[in-house]
């Protein structure tokens, strides 16, 4: 699956324009977000970051250029944050020295305030920046026989396992490769060919609006041909707690170093078959990581995959086998085995019964994890440019610490319609991880190791024969256990995780231009290693109506009976759309922090308390 | 021009036009006032220690932090009374005459899943590398509730863990500029000769840590 970035499906907002002779379209759209971010509730004594994240406010504009002259397309996508307020290090030292409470062990006064006035500085030095800079940029060209990409593209290779670089919407994540890429197609009879080239750097978003801070390179890691892709990107900036001490690796804004990545793809086809060999190899320059995978200088990873889309009418299937090959030019860190990933799907439909199976089986098999520096850029530790599938619900977000790198499982998952109206599912997923309860990078297989995890759901679906109400409810459970006995305040067990859940989704149609919506998850959870020590609930609850075509206004209200977090969050949401492409929207109250994954890729989102109002233009 | 776009496109002129005016809110500062009793002196007074300037990141030098602690919980009372206090300084080692040559500085927190899981394993590194020149300081900086760590905390951990290396408190979390209290654990690997920074790694890093201090405890 290949894509270019910022392809809009039709291209008729303005008039065409004559250049050079043929008709060009553009297409223009600007989104803006003004925001401000009050006391979000999550300050804990002694603790500069979550006084940090209180009090400030954003602008962040997003312009997107297209242009389309028929065979080819040009486009940029412009990105300005500009901070109208922010926090003050020394305020920040005195706020916590004024609710500093009396412990013991603690240090004097002063000692206490130089060191939260360091910490503060250090934390603010890459955060509530202003930056204007080109987020995207693309030329492309396609032909039946040639597809050329010039600047960002996304690529993905098989399920993502050799390389996935993509737009995720849900996560507020796009990203790219900026360099170049090449397809070529060739057709003989009922056999096609087709081969993919591409070449570039790592090109992430570089602001997160929902933290404000910014990953910034220095011209230590931009040598050669990054330097180009790297033009007017952000950069990193000294500051009174953060001198420029021209290397990367020890300049305390610089948290990120752009890999150059290979990559390239030859598929060949044969009615529902498909046969593809993939490899991508990703250059660091200097580690920015400690980590197995961010210091290793260079990662190699190839697969092959075979895929039947049609079983006679009955199913498809889809086969793939990687290696991974990992290199580290420091000689004191240990040369790992070769990593092997196993992945497979298969569906099969029999009338109303449809079934589908995912099976997974990997050894030190790891995602393409971005030299970024977590240490610096904590908000974008999980940039990668490789998904691995999970083969759990997208929604899963209990694979902890390593899970996915050395495992085997699969899930089972059943959905049977009974009527027109009525369909009910269920799935079953049984996992072993040796990564889950401990650091286990070189994969070391045994009791010692092993997390046996039971992932069970069951539901239902019900559709109004008109298709214009639906709801969708599931209850499930995930039962993780460690085989080796876990040392605890309160004895040992072998307890790992547990979790119920609730899952529901409906849409109802008031009859006319009214809607009713209503979407909630609620859990209760329990966590032995970490967490609150006790099992805890948490969830949310989104009452939604809409007045159609333009209104639309929601109701959200959050729990959460974790102690280290607030009990209650409650917020309201107002909608206006202009047109089909543009709209206005408000946001006003809480929003509770929590981790939110997607098929695997997780981002943590912090708690929000204020207002935001999103303007979207379409010309 | 459809209705809608006789909004969008004016709408988005007056957007436009307001852009420079949001910039200008940003103008502005405030200098906080700072109470006299912040400004004093103050700090562990060891007398031995290398001279700054001190940083956080690799090839730094660490300066000195001073702790309430248990420098081998192992073999005191997990009361108020067995407390002591625990410098940085007290393992600067520069012509090699207490015998260490590298510390391992770790963070842990009681809510911190790799932090215990790391910790299960220190007591028999420490078995491994002690005799050959490694100490280990670990800060408990945060209870189950992120709230600062106490005693009891304190004294909870070092049984659980059977921990026999130095195990200190640390409320006010004091390593907060090398790492936030988020990311934990934080793991430092010091040049006890020097005091400067050799490693800085974040989480459970078993497969990272331990080979490089095998290498180089096994330099001259």
């Amino acid at each position: 699956m290949l894509g270019i970035v910022g392809t809009a499906p039709k291209l008729s907002a303005l008039e065409p324009v004559d250049v050079f002779g043929a008709p060009v379209a553009f297409d223009i759209t600007n989104t803006s977000t003004l925001s401000y971010n009050v006391d979000n509730r999550d300050t804990r004594p002694n603790q500069v970051a979550t006084h940090a994240n209180d009090d400030w406010g954003l602008f962040y504009n997003r312009l997107n250029v297209l242009a389309n002259g028929g065979a080819w397309q040009a486009g940029l996508r412009l990105d300005n944050a500009w901070f109208f307020s922010s926090p003050n290090p020394t305020q920040i030292a005195l706020d916590l020295w004024a609710s500093r409470p009396i412990t013991e062990g603690a240090a004097p006064a002063p000692v206490y305030f130089r060191q939260k006035v360091q910490e503060a500085g250090v934390e603010l030095s890459n955060r509530y920046i202003n930056w204007l800079y080109p987020a995207k940029y693309y030329f492309t060209y396609a032909s039946p026989s040639l597809e050329l990409g010039l600047g960002d593209v996304y690529v993905a290779f098989g399920r993502g396992l050799v390389l996935s670089l993509r737009k995720m919407d849900e996560l507020a994540s796009d990203t790219t490769l900026r360099g170049a890429r090449v397809t070529a197609r060739a057709r003989a009879d009922q056999i096609s060919l087709r081969a993919t080239a591409v070449a570039g750097s790592l090109n992430p978003l570089r602001i997160d609006p929902a933290s404000g801070r910014y990953l910034g390179v220095d011209s230590s890691v931009t040598p050669g041909f990054v330097k180009l892709t790297e033009a007017g990107m952000p950069r990193a900036v000294a500051s009174d707690f953060v001198p420029d001490t021209g290397d990367c690796k020890t300049f305390g804004t610089c948290s990120y170093a752009p890999d150059r990545i290979f990559g390239a793809q030859a598929e060949l086809s044969h009615k529902s078959a498909k046969l593809a060999v993939q490899g991508s190899r990703l250059l660091r320059s200097t580690p920015l990581a400690n980590d197995i995978v961010r210091s290793a200088d260079r990662i190699t990873t190839g697969s092959a995959s075979f895929e039947l889309a049609d079983l006679g009418g009955h199913g498809g299937a889809y086969l793939e086998v990687a290696l991974q090959d990992l290199q580290h030019a420091d000689r004191s860190t240990p040369k790992l085995d070769l990593g092997q990933a196993v992945y497979l799907s298969v569906n099969a439909l029999f009338g109303p019964l449809s079934l589908l199976f995912e099976g997974k089986h990997y050894r030190r098999f790891f995602p393409l994890l971005a030299n970024v520096s977590p240490l610096r850029a904590r908000e974008f530790s999980m940039l990668a440019a490789s998904a691995p599938p999970t083969t759990e619900a997208l929604f899963i977000d209990t694979a902890f610490e390593g899970f996915n790198t050395c495992v085997s499982g699969g899930r089972l998952r059943a959905d049977l319609a009974l009527s027109r109206i009525v369909s009910v599912y269920a799935w079953a997923g049984y996992y072993e991880s040796f990564a889950e309860s401990l650091a286990n990078e070189a994969c070391r297989v045994g009791k010692d190791t092993r997390n046996r995890v039971v992932d069970t759901a069951v539901g239902s679906e019900l559709r109004s024969r008109d298709r214009r109400s639906k709801a969708d409810i599931s209850f499930g459970s995930r039962v993780d256990d460690s085989d080796r006995a876990l040392p605890t305040d309160n004895g040992e067990t072998q307890v790992f995780y547990r979790e119920i859940y609730m899952r529901h989704q409906g849409t109802w149609a008031l009859g006319g231009p009214f809607a009713l919506e209503l979407q909630g998850w609620h859990r209760r959870r329990h966590q032995t290693l970490g967490g609150p020590g006790v099992p805890w609930s948490e969830g949310d609850e989104l009452i939604g109506f809409d007045y159609a075509p333009h209104w639309s206004v929601a109701l959200g209200f959050s729990y959460d009976t974790n102690p280290a977090v607030p009990p209650t969050y409650v917020n309201g949401q107002l909608g206006y759309r202009l047109s089909s492409d543009s709209s206005l929207s408000l946001f006003v109250g809480q929003r509770r922090g929590a981790l939110r994954c997607v098929g695997g890729v997780c981002r943590v989102f912090p708690p929000f308390e204020g207002a935001a109002l999103d303007l979207t233009l379409r010309f | 021009m459809s209705w809608a776009a006789s909004i969008t496109r004016p709408l988005a002129r007056v957007w436009f036009v307001c852009l420079p005016c949001v910039s200008l809110v940003s103008c502005g500062s405030n200098t906080p006032k700072i109470p006299p009793e912040l400004l004093a002196g103050g700090g562990c007074d060891s007398p031995n220690y290398p001279n700054g300037p001190f940083g956080t990141e690799e090839g730094d030098t660490l300066a000195d932090a001073c702790f309430q602690g248990f420098r081998n919980p192992a073999k005191v009372s997990h009361s108020s009374s067995s407390l002591e206090t625990i410098a940085f300084a007290d393992y600067y080692d520069p012509s090699g005459s207490k015998g260490y040559q590298l510390i391992l500085i770790n963070t842990a927190a009681v809510w911190c899943s790799a932090c215990r899981s790391e910790h299960e394993g220190l007591p028999q590194k420490n078995q491994e590398y002690g005799p050959r020149g490694l100490r280990i300081l670990s800060t408990l900086f945060q209870d189950a509730h992120r709230d600062p760590a106490t005693l009891s905390d304190l004294s909870t951990w070092v049984k659980v863990y059977s921990s026999d290396y130095a195990m200190v408190l640390d409320p006010d979390y004091q390593l907060g500029a090398f790492a936030s209290a988020e990311t934990a654990p934080l793991n430092l690997i010091v040049d006890a000769r020097t005091m400067k920074i050799e490693k800085k790694l974040l989480g459970d890093q078993a497969t990272v840590i331990w080979p490089f201090i095998d290498a180089s405890l096994a330099q001259p």
